[in-house]
Formats: structure tokens, sequence, C-alpha cells
């Protein structure tokens, strides 16, 4: 199965970035593609519980229907412990997943060591934000 | 090979400006270009701006393809350059193109 890394450095809402990787995520699952959606600087914001948009679509329904469908998502472990969604301490070296509840089900956060991991099996990157 | 770039910043950016010299720079070296046009790079496909040189690119071969959503939004659906494609589903063409079409991949 040929997979497809998206890196998503935009926040929600900010810019069209965000709406356009979920597009792209929703039609490369749908075509039976493996998809992974890494989130980088701002875009750490984007799996959090609790959105609540008025009149215009809510990213966090969105990923709610995408991660069922296959959606794999990590968000840098630096990028989201500066702002504020690693609970606990943070060890000195980094592990695999870092303790969050503030996330929806099935996002993570994890050393960015993942995203080049990704990088690497995957067939093709696209890049959006930043 | 077959270059797909994407871009969404809008035609003054810097990431435009560095995407445009990508774009031409593929075709000059012989590759096959495909270019999607997204979100607020959808400027790009409109024919009356003076800095885009897309017209140059379509009839040098170029595939040049932008969202009818995001024209229709920002009011540019009846200035598209002559040659650009707008396809019904722009994602799934894009996704389609990335996945089984494209030797490499550049996004703006």
């Amino acid at each position: 199965m040929k997979s497809l890394t998206l890196y998503l450095l935009s926040g929600p809402y900010t810019s069209q970035c965000t709406d356009i990787a979920c597009e792209l995520a929703q039609r490369a699952l749908e075509k039976g593609y493996r998809v992974n959606l890494f989130l980088y600087i701002d875009g750490v914001h984007v799996p959090k519980k609790g959105q609540r948009t008025l009149k215009f679509p809510n990213v966090e329904n969105r990923l709610k229907k995408l991660v069922p469908k296959g959606l794999s998502i990590k968000a840098c472990v630096r990028c989201a412990s500066a702002r504020g969604y690693v609970e606990g301490e943070v060890p000195e070296l980094e592990t695999d997943t870092f303790p969050t509840t503030q996330y929806v089900e099935g996002a993570s956060i994890t050393e960015i060591y993942a995203f080049p991991a990704w990088i690497k099996e995957s067939d093709k990157l696209i890049s959006l934000g930043g | 090979m077959r270059f797909i770039f994407l871009l969404t910043a809008s035609l003054k950016s810097a990431r435009a400006e560095a995407c445009l010299k990508y774009v031409f720079s593929a075709r000059m070296g012989g590759h096959q270009v495909a270019f999607y046009l997204a979100g607020d790079g959808v400027f790009c496909a409109i024919g009356k701006h003076p800095s885009s040189k897309l017209s140059d690119l379509l009839s040098n071969g170029g595939e040049i393809y932008a969202r009818k959503e995001d024209l229709e939004a920002r009011g540019l659906l009846s200035q598209v350059l002559a040659g650009v494609e707008i396809p019904s589903d722009f994602y799934d063409k894009l996704i389609e193109d990335v996945m089984e079409g494209a030797d490499r991949v550049m996004s703006f």
C-alpha cells in the first residue's frame, strides 16, 4: 500500500492550509492509500479537543471522521510542549509518546524523529503552511 | 521526470515567487510540469496579472490546474487564463497525480 505524509505547520482557522490537509487526507484515504499527518509549529493546535466554531467548518470534527478511516496523526513534542499540550514532566530523554488529554483520540505527541521515519517509509510528502 | 507543484500562497508572497522559479526551471530543464493552484494560489491563474508568466508555461506544454471553489470564493472564475484547467474535483485529481503520476512533488 502506498503512503502519503502530510506535513502541516499552520494552525487551524488562520489559513486554508488545515482544510487543504484534511481534504487531501480524505481523498487519499478514500483511494486506499495510507495517510500520515505530522504537525509542527502551530500545526500542533489542530487536534485540540473542544473546538467550537461558529458558522464555519470545525477541524476537530473533521479529524474525528478521518482517524477511523485510517489517518495517523502525530505532533512534535517540542512544539506541543511549548504550547501547553504535554502534561506532567517532560523527560530529558525523548521517548516515543508524551501524555496529553487535550487531543482528539488517535492523535499523539511524539519525538520529532517520527517525522523523518514517516518520510522514509512514505511514497510522497506534501507540506502545507509555515 | 514529472514534477508536480502545489501552490497555496498568493502571487506576491515569497513562497509563490520561489515556487514559480522552480516551476519554470523544471520546464526549461525539459521535465513535465503540472502546476496545481489552491487557496490563495489561484490568484496565479488569472490572465490579467502582469507578474504571472503562466501563459508561457502553458504554451510550452505545462499543465495548470486551479481549484474552482477557491476561484469562486475570490470572484476570479471569469478571469482565469485560457488553458488553465478547472477539475470537477481538484483534490481528487491532485492526489491521483501525486501518488500515481509524479516523480517529484514540491509544495509551497
